[in-house]
């Protein structure tokens, strides 16, 4: 074999390693939906489950960890939200999809108490955990998310619906941010994208 | 008194009218469920299979204590407000409008009744001037299956 094989061959071989060495590190993929590493604080919290228990990030380590504010009064966009979330997360293998939860933070605690928010997580599935907290605080948590959320005028019964983002954000097992997921994202986009943080 | 004879005339009519096919034609139609009394969302299609514009003015259902028509606004910071759509909601002659996740949907409040995924439940749409039209509606589960 000449120099010149051997460097040529010594080329192929490294071209066809190196891409898979990357890929093994979880180095810079074509992320399919928004990824905003490094651009937004690592998840942190202190809130109420819905079994009456304080929790905060720390007790949601090592898992994947889909954010969503909403409220339970939402019949349309919570609930497709949710429902769409564990259809992403059931197209993974099963390893990687028990590494993922859906943290669904109520903003409306007036009506959502944790014995409601169970009930409600329930009719989904066990990978959803209910979460709420004094309001102070959930305008916390989503200002350091830069969202925001209000109550809309009551009508004549006393109902009122409340203003909320529809974005879910995505945190990998070490409570990083890194992707959001939009209701505009296709499943498949989406759970791509799980498989590469989850697995 | 008045109404409720109107609107029982209506429903009586529009058992006939549906037959016949003059009423808004509903297709599609389900139910998300969703416990602890909390509001569920309808789904459907509708159209309108007359020559004639079709002004839907309300829902009503003997399953709910209150039904209305509602839509889902994204606004630029990308929250979500939803409000009752403005009415009457027009349909074309030959139209259809589709009541969707994230879009237009039902607002269901106030469960007469203890309701589980396999349900059935009858919804009513009023039109303005012309028969209203009553369709069964599949209750689904959370998930949507």
């Amino acid at each position: 074999m000449t120099r010149r094989d051997m460097m040529k061959f010594a080329a192929l071989a490294l071209s066809l390693t190196l891409p898979l060495a990357l890929v093994a590190c979880g180095e810079p993929r074509e992320w399919r939906t928004s990824n905003v590493t490094g651009k937004l604080p690592d998840l942190e919290f202190r809130l109420t489950d819905e079994r009456g228990r304080v929790v905060t990030e720390s007790d949601f380590r090592d898992t994947v960890n889909l954010l969503f504010f909403g409220f339970a009064s939402c019949p349309d966009i919570c609930p497709t939200t949710l429902a769409r979330m564990q259809a992403v997360i059931s197209k993974l293998d099963p390893e990687a999809a028990n590494n993922v939860r859906i943290l669904f933070v109520s903003v409306d605690p007036r009506r959502d108490t944790p014995e409601l928010l169970l009930s409600y997580t329930e009719a989904f599935g066990e990978r959803i955990i209910g979460l709420t907290g004094p309001i102070p605080r959930l305008r916390d948590i989503t200002k350091r998310y830069g969202a925001s959320f209000s109550y809309e005028k009551p009508d004549e019964s006393g109902n009122y619906s409340v203003q909320h983002p529809g974005t879910v954000y995505v945190f990998d097992r070490e409570g990083k941010a890194r992707l959001l997921f939009r209701s505009t994202d296709p499943l498949e986009a989406m759970s791509a994208d799980l498989a590469a943080l989850a697995s | 008194m008045r109404t409720a004879l109107i609107l029982i005339a209506t429903l009586v009519f529009s058992a006939t009218a549906t037959a016949a096919g003059s009423g808004p034609e509903i297709r599609e139609a389900w139910i998300r469920w969703l416990p602890a009394g909390v509001p569920m969302a309808g789904y459907f299609t509708v159209t309108n299979t007359t020559s004639q514009t079709m002004n839907l003015t309300g829902a009503a259902s003997e399953a709910f204590g209150k039904a209305s028509l509602h839509e889902a606004v994204k606004r630029d910071d990308g929250s979500t407000r939803m409000r009752p759509i403005d009415l009457p909601l027009t349909i074309q002659p030959g139209q259809t409008i589709s009541f969707e996740p994230g879009g237009y949907h039902l607002m269901l409040m106030q469960p007469r009744r203890e309701l589980r995924p396999g349900d059935s439940v009858r919804i009513t749409l009023r039109q303005e001037s012309g028969p209203a039209a009553t369709a069964v509606f599949s209750v689904r589960s959370a998930t949507g299956e």
